[in-house]
């Protein structure tokens, strides 16, 4: 496929990067310096210029592009851009636009005055994805497979947790009435396949596939004192903040907003009735007090600034707070918060780039879903009629080595996966992989052409 | 610098270039099957799949991950490659006997390997067969690069691959044609099979055996210059002299320049400066040359004599057809200049290549202009875009460690071998521009046998330098590489 991307920001140079291995890729850079520097680091086309030219555009083969990425920090280039590659003729159109009553307009008029196929808000994804992760407190990253019926969900787990010292086939043994799958375990950094040998140490943590009717009662047996969330204090009323106001309002009883800068804070408290706005930097412990942090379920730091975030949350967490969740622009924070006592790190633009590696990767996968400091991917795929893995039991089909079948949704139920089960045609499975086996896994679930 | 990165991409490159050696096997073997030089490709290709399956066993017992790669690593497997291949390739001539001492052979080897074409044999046509035909096979493998072939051929790594290319690709930029390097790669390489295996087919039908049609066709299109004749060129009929002296030209040119041509769009390559300047370059001085040797009566045919002596200093590849050397100072002076500047980035020859000689003087006139309007904003441009500062600067670097070395090399020879300054210059010019013959006591039908050890090993550095465009080599010598 052709690809043109343009803005090397941290979307475009991630899928830049993801995209380069199978496909062509031109990516376009107003910077010079950025421009230079992606160059050296990435396998594409790197042209200098504003996408929203048309010289820029042209000199790139637009006319026959599969599908372009308009990724720039500003939400008119990217309209623009979609709109002269379809003029040109570019088959399929994606852009960035962050303003949320720009997107509404554009959703409306899709197709009669823009030319643009998706629309990605990583804004309104962070959101998202955070409400998710509140859903089931503790969890450290949360993926939906299967329309939300199968939720991947990443666990630490703590001291008093019964699964630490547990063997692997101790807990197959046990009946639980709310199956669950422990595909693979990140120990000192690394990740592996666990097998029936395998035992569960405190620190360990654990990625695991729920059938959705498990999730509560799988909350409770990690972590014994979990309890659902009331309180939540939200730090930031820019975007997310707003959106993440909204969408708790109708789930828990009590939310504040914090924001330092008055007209902000106005704005924000006019917008939203249920919610309590104070406005304060909840970077002092005052203004924690005040928001009454030590009864607070859910610490939530939304700002545009890293460290603020990140202050905040580990000031919240010393005062009381019981989760902490922060969103970061710098891809290399996730592992800086890993040394520090804060729960869960949502990258906004990290979830764009998986959003529409979703659409690209396409054939035969129909989601995806990458975990911060780990090369690991989970996978939905529906296998084609005749491919090789529906052609006998799971334990006969040569799977590669790091990969594991998590589960399979199958008339509307969720099925663990097990060695006797046999895939048919159709059904969604969930695998979970290291990156260089994705090609292999793919190939296994689509039908062999000689040619 | 990461050392058993290092010596993992060595083996894995080692993997390709193993295979090259079983056609010079092939000729040693059918002249004579059990002779020394043929048991002496055998070992070589031994100790290559050797070194292949250290390297592999290595990335097996400890896993090395080939995305830590950094431009210093980059920047030094590539020197790195080329001296283990100089080495290496070395092994044939010298396990053979034919060439008894160990330093004349790196020496013939990283003459070849780096298209320089300067001998330390007075006599190649009793040589046997296998050994001149792996001499001007070395020439091939090295024109268009051992490393880009390698990132054709064999899986990449990601963007890494991107800093090995840069390092051993020449000229100011790296350009693609396509997005990615891999498919930028396979088409130079198909390109180098498609003009080499033309002139091989003009060579052939025009009269030459099969072995010394290949030998030239490797000596032409990668600039070469080993030739299987002491007399070079001037042993082949007039026409087989005009072949080479448009295969030598096609050399020149910028690689990717063909790519837009077989795509049919012959006006891209007259828009674009460099080949311009070279095209305006060879003509004008051809035209000189001519009439130099013209009315001074030095040559039976002044015009073919002329243009092919221009072509093959201009490209860098050093055949002759006349002894250059007895021509007016004028002529051997413009031939000295032309081996210090080289053709076309991007193409097979070496020197400083023309689109660095036209941007110095494009920065020369800027600094003119500047001082006449001191606040006059002076663009350089070049092929329709602005060259940035950082290249201008990378530019005139480049230029003055050129001119430092080769100042250092002609010291060193002049001391080592007290030799006149002619010889010296020329020969340390000829070396780092991959040219092969200098002037006196180097000059075309002359060769290099007669220099001492330590002096050899000069210009073998010199070679090597001057083929990698010195930083792959240069950063070898740094403590700071060394590091971790």
């Amino acid at each position: 496929m052709k690809i043109i991307i343009a803005g090397a920001g941290v979307i475009g140079s991630n899928l830049a990067k993801e995209l380069s291995r199978d496909h062509e890729v031109y990516l376009i850079e107003s910077d010079r310096p950025t421009a230079a520097k992606v160059e050296e680091k990435l396998d594409v086309k790197v042209v200098e210029g504003n996408g929203s030219d048309p010289s820029v555009l042209t000199s790139v083969p637009i006319h026959n592009a599969d599908l372009v990425i308009a990724a720039t920090t500003s939400d008119e280039t990217n309209v623009v851009v979609c709109s002269l590659a379809g003029a040109y003729g570019a088959k399929y159109k994606v852009a960035r636009v962050r303003n949320a009553s720009l997107t509404r307009a554009l959703e409306r008029y899709r197709g009669k005055h823009f030319d643009i196929d998706e629309i990605i808000n990583p804004e309104e994804l962070a959101a998202k994805t955070i409400l998710r992760s509140l859903k089931t407190p503790g969890a450290r990253e949360v993926a939906d497979f299967a329309e939300g019926r199968i939720l991947f969900r990443v666990f630490n787990i703590a001291e008093k947790s019964p699964l630490d010292g547990m063997k692997l086939s101790s807990l197959q043994e046990e009946e639980f009435p709310w199956p669950f799958l422990i595909v693979a375990v990140m120990r000192k950094g690394e990740v592996f396949f666990p097998k029936g040998d395998t035992v569960l140490q405190a620190e360990d943590r654990i990625y695991v596939l729920l059938p959705v009717q498990s999730a509560a009662e799988f909350l409770t047996f990690v972590d014994p004192d979990v309890r659902r969330y009331k309180k939540a204090v939200i730090y930031g009323a820019g975007q997310i903040g707003l959106r993440l106001a909204t969408l708790l309002s109708s789930e828990m009883e009590d939310i504040l907003l914090l924001d330092e800068r008055a007209e902000r804070a106005e704005e924000a408290a006019a917008k939203l009735e249920k919610v309590r706005v104070i406005q304060g930097s909840a970077c002092e412990s005052d203004i924690l007090k005040e928001s009454g942090i030590e009864t607070t379920d859910a610490f939530i730091a939304v700002t545009e600034e890293d460290h603020l975030n990140l202050v905040s949350a580990v000031l919240a967490k010393k005062m009381g707070a019981r989760t902490t969740i922060i969103t970061t622009a710098a891809p290399d924070f996730m592992t800086v918060v890993d040394c520090m006592n804060i729960d869960a790190v949502i990258n906004p633009r990290f979830l764009a780039v998986d959003q529409i590696l979703r659409f690209v990767r396409g054939k035969g996968i129909s989601a995806v879903s990458s975990f911060a400091e780990c090369d690991a991917e989970a996978l939905e795929l529906v296998p084609e009629e005749g491919s090789p893995v529906t052609l006998g039991p799971l334990k006969k089909i040569g799977f590669p080595k790091d990969s594991i079948v998590g589960a399979v949704f199958r008339n509307n139920e969720v099925v663990l996966a097990h060695g006797e089960l046999s895939i048919q045609a159709g059904e969604k499975v969930i695998v979970f992989c290291r990156e260089a086996a994705v090609q292999k896994i793919r190939v296994l679930f689509t039908k062999k052409h000689l040619f | 610098m990461h050392k058993k990165l290092i010596f993992y991409i060595i083996s894995r490159i080692f993997l390709v270039v193993s295979f090259f050696l079983f056609l010079p096997l092939a000729w040693a073997a059918h002249d004579d099957l059990y002779s020394v030089e043929t048991n002496a490709f055998v070992v070589a290709i031994l100790v290559g799949f050797l070194l292949v399956a250290v390297g592999r066993s290595l990335f097996f017992v400890k896993k090395i991950n080939l995305q830590a790669m950094n431009t210093k690593d980059a920047l030094g497997a590539v020197g790195m490659v080329w001296i283990f291949l100089s080495i290496w390739g070395a092994l044939p001539l010298w396990l053979s006997d034919v060439v008894p001492s160990f330093t004349d052979a790196v020496f013939e080897v990283v003459s070849g390997f780096t298209t320089t074409g300067s001998s330390i044999f007075s006599n190649v046509e009793i040589l046997p067969r296998g050994i001149l035909f792996w001499r001007s096979l070395t020439h091939w493998i090295g024109g268009m690069g051992i490393v880009v072939l390698y990132v054709a051929l064999l899986p990449a790594f990601g963007g890494s691959t991107y800093q090995l290319y840069k390092a051993e690709a020449s000229g100011i930029s790296t350009d693609r044609v396509v997005p990615r390097l891999k498919e930028n790669a396979k088409i130079l390489w198909i390109i180098y099979v498609f003009l080499s295996s033309v002139c091989f087919l003009f060579l052939f039908f025009g009269g030459m055996s099969v072995f010394d049609a290949l030998c030239h066709t490797f000596g032409s299109i990668a600039t070469g210059g080993f030739s299987t004749k002491n007399a070079s060129l001037g042993a082949y009929s007039p026409y087989l002299q005009w072949v080479i002296a448009v295969a030598m030209f096609l050399g020149g040119i910028n690689f990717l320049l063909y790519y837009w041509l077989f795509l049919g769009k012959p006006l891209s390559l007259f828009r674009d400066e460099e080949f311009k300047a070279y095209a305006g370059w060879v003509l004008f001085f051809s035209a000189t040359f001519v009439f130099v040797l013209w009315r001074s009566n030095l040559s039976a045919a002044p015009v073919r004599d002329a243009v092919f002596q221009v072509i093959s200093i201009v490209t860098t590849t050093g055949f002759f057809t006349a002894d250059f050397d007895l021509w007016p100072d004028i002529l051997r002076g413009l031939l000295l200049f032309f081996m210090s500047v080289g053709a076309c980035a991007g193409s097979t020859s070496g020197g400083l290549k023309i689109v660095r000689l036209v941007l110095t003087a494009k920065i020369g006139i800027q600094s003119v202009t500047k001082a006449i309007f001191p606040n006059a904003v002076v663009p350089v441009r070049f092929n329709r875009a602005t060259v940035s500062e950082k290249v201008a600067l990378s530019i005139l670097t480049y230029f003055s460690l050129c001119v430092f070395l080769i100042l250092l090399g002609t010291l060193l020879l002049i001391i080592f071998d007290s030799t006149d300054i002619l010889t010296a210059v020329s020969s340390a010019v000829s070396a780092i521009s991959s040219v092969g013959p200098g002037l006196a006591k180097t000059g075309p039908v002359l060769n290099y046998g007669w220099m001492s050890v330590p002096s050899k090993w000069v210009l073998i550095f010199l070679m090597i330098a001057g083929r990698l465009e010195l930083y792959a080599v240069l950063i070898l010598f740094s403590p700071a590489t060394w590091k971790k």
